[in-house]
C-alpha cells in the first residue's frame, strides 16, 4: 500500500528520471558512438532517444490503466500473483545488477581521475552506504535528493562543457550522415545501456497522484536526456576527432581536463567537475536502490521497504568486486545489459500493456488519452 | 548500564579511528612542481644498464628564491632509465618531494628521439597513459639534444619553463610560431597515420629562439621547415592569425601586418584523374613601413601594392606545397582532410593509395585576397 504522505510531483519525476538516466555511462558514451558510427555517432543517440520517447508512451499509458499502483502491484494483478511477484523479483535483480556496475564503473573512474590511493573497496563501501541512507527515507526522499541535485550539478557542468570552445573543430563532424543504414541499426544495441533508467518509470509514476499527468516530464525529461547525451558527443568529436576519442575510455573526462577557464587561477577543473560527478552517480544509485527494496518488499508482502537496504549492499558490494579488471568489467556489461535493458524497458511494458487490454483490466479509459 | 555506554563510547572513538585519513592527502611542500620535461634517447656514455633507452631532464623551480635573488631561479635534473614511468619512479629513489606534474608547461623531443620510431611511439603511449599528465603542455622538438634546453640561462626571466610558452603564445601576433600542444600532437599523428609538423626549438646561451618546425612522416623526422616556411605552413593550415609579410615594390621594402588570415579550400574540378583543389587565402591588414618622404594613402597605389602581397602569398604558399608534395611526400596540409570531410565519395576512391595520389594527382592553387585597410599615422 502507498500510504498518503508518500507520493511526488510531476516535477519530481522528471527529475528521478533525468538523474537516474546519467550516470556513469556519460564518460564513454562518445567514445562508444563514435567507435560505431564514425562522425555519425550522435545520430544513433537520437534514433534511440526517439524509439525511448515511445517507449515511455506505452510505460505511461500502462501506469495511468492502474491509478495509484506501481508494476510491482498491478503486474501481480495483469499476469496472476505468482507470475508477477517472479517478474518483480527479476526486475529487482537486474537493478541489483546495475548498481553493482554503476558503483564499479564511477570507482574505476574515480581512482583513476581523483583518488589515485584510496582503496576500492572504501570508495565503494562509502558511496553505497551514504545511498542506503537515502533509500531508507522513502519515495519522497529520494525524489527531494534528485530535485536537490539537479541544479547543483548541471549548472557548473554547462560552463565547463561550453567553456571547451576553443579546443572544437565542429568540422571534424563532417562527413554527415554517411553511415548506412543497417549499420545504424546494428548499433542501436550497443547504446541501449545509456538510456537504461527510463522503467523505473514503471514504479515511481505509480507514487503520483494523477499519473496522467506523467506525460510532459517524462517526455521532457527523455528529450532533455536526448539532447545532453548529443551535445557531449558532439563535443568530444569535435574536440578530438573521430579517430583519437575512440581511442580514449572516457572522452567527457578527458574533455573536462582539456578545458580551463580564462584566467590563471581556475586551470585545471577536472578535480572540481569529477567530484560534482559523484552525485549523478549517487543520485542513479539511490533511486535504483530504492526500487529494489520496494520490490523486494512486494515480493515479500511486507508493508516497509526499509529494511532490506541495509542487506542490499552486502550484495551490490559483493558483485561489484566480481570483475577482476575494467576490461572484464565492460565485457560483462556489453554482454548483459544490451538484453536486460531491452527487456524491462520495452518488452515488458508491451506485453503487459497488451495483455492489460486483451483482459479488459483496469480503471476505464480517458477519451483524451 | 554503565558499560554499555561505555562499550558505546569505545566503538564510536574506532569508527573514529578507522574512518579517518586520506589516502591521497600530499602537502604542498611535499610537492616538486615539474615545469618543463625533456626527452632524449639515452647516449651510450650514460647509460647504466644495457636497457636503458631514454634521458629524461626535468625543471622545477626554486620556490624560496624567486622572490628575492636575481638570475635563474630553477634547477634541472635528469634521469636515465628504460621508460618514462620507470624514470618517474627513479625520481622517488632520489628526491624526498613527490614529482607533480599537474602544471608542467612544455614537453622537450630531442631530435634523436624522434628519428627513431618505437622509441616516439613508446614514450607518446607512456605520456598519454598516465593520468597525472596534463595533455595540455607544449610540444617542441629540439634539433641536437633536448637536454640542452635546460642549460639555458635566460636573461631575463627567472623561470625556464614560462619563458618558452610564452614564445608559443606569441603565436597570435607572429605566423613563424607554431603552437602544439602535446593533445594536438597526439590527435595529428593519430589522423595522419604518423604525419606531425611540430615547432623547432633552438637553444642559445641565454636564450631560445623558435625557428621553423621539424616534419615527421610514419613516426620519423624527414626534415625541416624554414622560418618563412613556418609562416607559410600556417597559412596553409589555417592557423595562421597575426603575422607580418614583407614585400618589394618599386625598389621599396614595405611590411604589411595582418590581423586576421583564413583560408578555405575549394574543389574546382575532377578532370583526367586529377584533382583539383583552390586554397583561397584572404587577409586584412595593414602597412606598417614604407620610404619617409613618400605618401602611401592612395588608394591605386594600395591596391598595387595589395596585389603584390598577394602575388606573394601565392608563391610562397605553391613553393611550399610543392614541397610537401615532391620532397616530403606527405600531405600535412589539409588536402586529406577537406577532402574526407567535404568530398567522402570523392575520397572514398582514392583513400587506399592517398599518398601517391598526393604527389601525382592533386593539383593546387593558392589564391590570395589582401585588403590593406590602415596605413599607420602618418600619410
Amino acid at each position: 500500500m502507498i500510504r498518503n504522505n508518500d507520493t511526488i510531483s510531476p516535477y519530481q519525476l522528471a527529475m528521478i528520471t533525468i538523474m537516474t538516466i546519467i550516470s556513469i555511462e556519460v564518460f564513454s558514451l562518445a567514445a562508444e558512438a563514435a567507435d560505431e558510427l564514425g562522425t555519425d555517432g550522435w545520430l544513433a543517440i537520437v534514433i534511440l532517444g526517439i524509439i525511448n520517447i515511445f517507449a515511455a508512451l506505452v510505460i505511461i499509458r500502462l501506469n495511468s490503466i492502474f491509478p495509484g499502483k506501481t508494476i510491482a502491484e498491478y503486474s501481480q494483478i495483469i499476469i496472476g500473483t505468482i507470475p508477477g511477484k517472479v517478474l518483480t523479483a527479476l526486475f529487482a535483480v537486474y537493478l541489483i545488477i546495475v548498481t553493482a556496475y554503476v558503483t564499479r564503473v564511477f570507482t574505476e573512474v574515480a581512482k583513476m581521475f581523483l583518488l589515485f590511493r584510496t582503496p576500492t573497496e572504501v570508495i565503494m563501501l562509502s558511496l553505497v552506504l551514504v545511498c542506503t541512507y537515502t533509500a531508507r527515507g522513502g519515495v519522497e526522499c529520494v525524489a527531494r535528493i534528485n530535485e536537490l541535485i539537479f541544479p547543483i550539478l548541471f549548472i557548473p557542468f554547462f560552463i565547463v562543457l561550453i567553456f571547451g570552445y576553443p579546443i572544437m573543430d565542429f568540422s571534424n563532424l563532417r562527413p554527415i550522415l554517411q553511415a548506412p543504414p543497417d549499420k545504424i541499426l546494428a548499433s542501436i544495441p550497443r547504446m541501449i545501456f545509456s538510456f537504461g533508467g527510463i522503467e523505473l518509470a514503471l514504479y515511481y509514476i505509480g507514487f503520483m497522484k494523477e499519473p496522467g499527468k506523467a506525460y510532459k516530464p517524462l517526455i521532457i525529461s527523455v528529450i532533455f536526456i536526448l539532447l545532453f547525451f548529443v551535445m557531449i558527443t558532439v563535443f568530444c568529436i569535435a574536440a578530438f576527432g573521430v579517430k583519437t576519442v575512440t581511442k580514449i575510455i572516457w572522452p567527457l573526462a578527458a574533455y573536462i581536463r582539456a578545458v580551463s577557464l580564462p584566467g590563471v587561477f581556475l586551470e585545471r577543473l577536472d578535480g572540481v567537475i569529477l567530484s560534482l560527478w559523484v552525485l549523478t552517480v549517487f543520485t542513479t544509485i539511490v533511486s535504483v536502490l530504492f526500487i529494489v527494496s520496494y520490490s523486494i518488499s512486494k515480493v515479500a508482502g511486507t508493508k516497509e521497504q526499509k529494511q532490506y537496504v541495509l542487506p542490499l549492499v552486502m550484495i551490490i558490494y559483493y558483485l561489484a568486486l566480481q570483475p577482476e579488471s575494467l576490461a572484464e568489467l565492460y565485457e560483462w556489461g556489453n554482454l548483459i545489459f544490451p538484453y536486460a535493458v531491452a527487456a524491462f524497458m520495452y518488452v515488458v511494458p508491451v506485453v503487459l500493456l497488451l495483455t492489460a487490454k486483451l483482459r479488459k483490466l483496469g480503471v476505464k479509459q480517458n477519451e483524451n488519452n | 548500564m554503565r558499560t554499555i555506554k561505555r562499550l558505546g563510547a569505545a566503538a564510536v572513538l574506532l569508527c573514529i579511528l578507522l574512518l579517518a585519513g586520506c589516502w591521497d592527502k600530499i602537502e604542498i611542500e611535499d610537492r616538486l612542481f615539474v615545469l618543463s620535461i625533456g626527452v632524449d634517447s639515452v647516449e651510450l656514455t650514460e647509460q647504466q644498464a644495457s636497457e636503458d633507452k631514454y634521458t629524461l631532464s626535468f625543471v622545477s623551480p626554486v620556490v624560496d628564491q624567486i622572490k628575492e635573488e636575481p638570475g635563474p631561479a630553477f634547477h634541472t635534473y635528469k634521469t636515465v632509465d628504460n621508460s618514462i614511468i620507470m624514470s618517474l619512479s627513479q625520481l622517488l629513489e632520489r628526491f624526498s618531494k613527490k614529482q607533480f606534474f599537474g602544471h608542467t608547461r612544455n614537453i622537450f623531443f630531442g631530435e634523436d628521439i624522434m628519428k627513431d620510431e618505437k622509441l616516439l611511439k613508446e614514450i607518446l603511449d607512456g605520456i598519454s597513459r598516465y593520468h597525472e599528465f596534463h595533455n595540455s603542455m607544449y610540444a617542441y622538438i629540439v634539433p641536437g639534444r633536448a637536454e640542452e634546453v635546460f642549460k639555458v640561462k635566460p636573461m631575463y626571466d627567472k623561470l625556464l619553463a614560462p619563458y618558452i610558452a610564452g614564445i608559443i603564445e606569441n603565436s597570435d601576433y607572429t605566423s613563424k610560431v607554431i603552437k602544439l600542444t602535446l593533445s594536438d600532437m597526439i590527435i595529428m599523428l593519430e589522423n595522419q597515420k604518423g604525419g606531425l609538423v611540430i615547432p623547432k626549438l633552438v637553444p642559445g646561451k641565454e636564450e631560445v629562439k623558435i625557428n621553423g618546425a621539424g616534419v615527421l612522416k610514419d613516426y620519423k623526422l624527414i626534415g625541416y621547415l624554414g622560418d618563412q616556411e613556418t609562416s607559410v605552413y600556417n597559412w596553409l593550415t589555417n592557423n595562421a592569425r597575426g603575422g607580418d609579410i614583407a614585400v618589394e615594390y618599386k625598389d621599396i621594402s614595405m611590411v604589411f601586418r595582418h590581423f586576421t588570415f583564413n583560408r578555405k579550400i575549394q574543389l574546382s574540378k575532377v578532370e583526367d584523374g586529377n584533382i583539383y583543389l583552390n586554397y583561397n587565402m584572404e587577409t586584412e591588414g595593414s602597412i606598417e613601413e614604407y620610404m619617409m618622404g613618400k605618401e602611401i594613402l592612395d588608394n591605386a597605389l594600395l591596391k598595387e601594392i595589395s596585389r603584390e602581397v598577394e602575388k606573394r602569398i601565392e608563391n610562397e604558399g605553391e613553393k611550399l606545397i610543392k614541397k610537401f608534395q615532391q620532397e616530403f611526400k606527405t600531405d600535412l596540409i589539409g588536402a586529406r582532410d577537406y577532402l574526407s570531410k567535404y568530398h567522402p565519395k570523392l575520397y572514398k576512391a582514392i583513400e587506399k593509395d592517398y599518398e601517391k595520389f598526393f604527389t601525382d594527382s592533386i593539383v593546387i592553387e593558392v589564391t590570395a585576397n589582401v585588403n590593406i585597410r590602415r596605413v599607420g599615422l602618418i600619410k
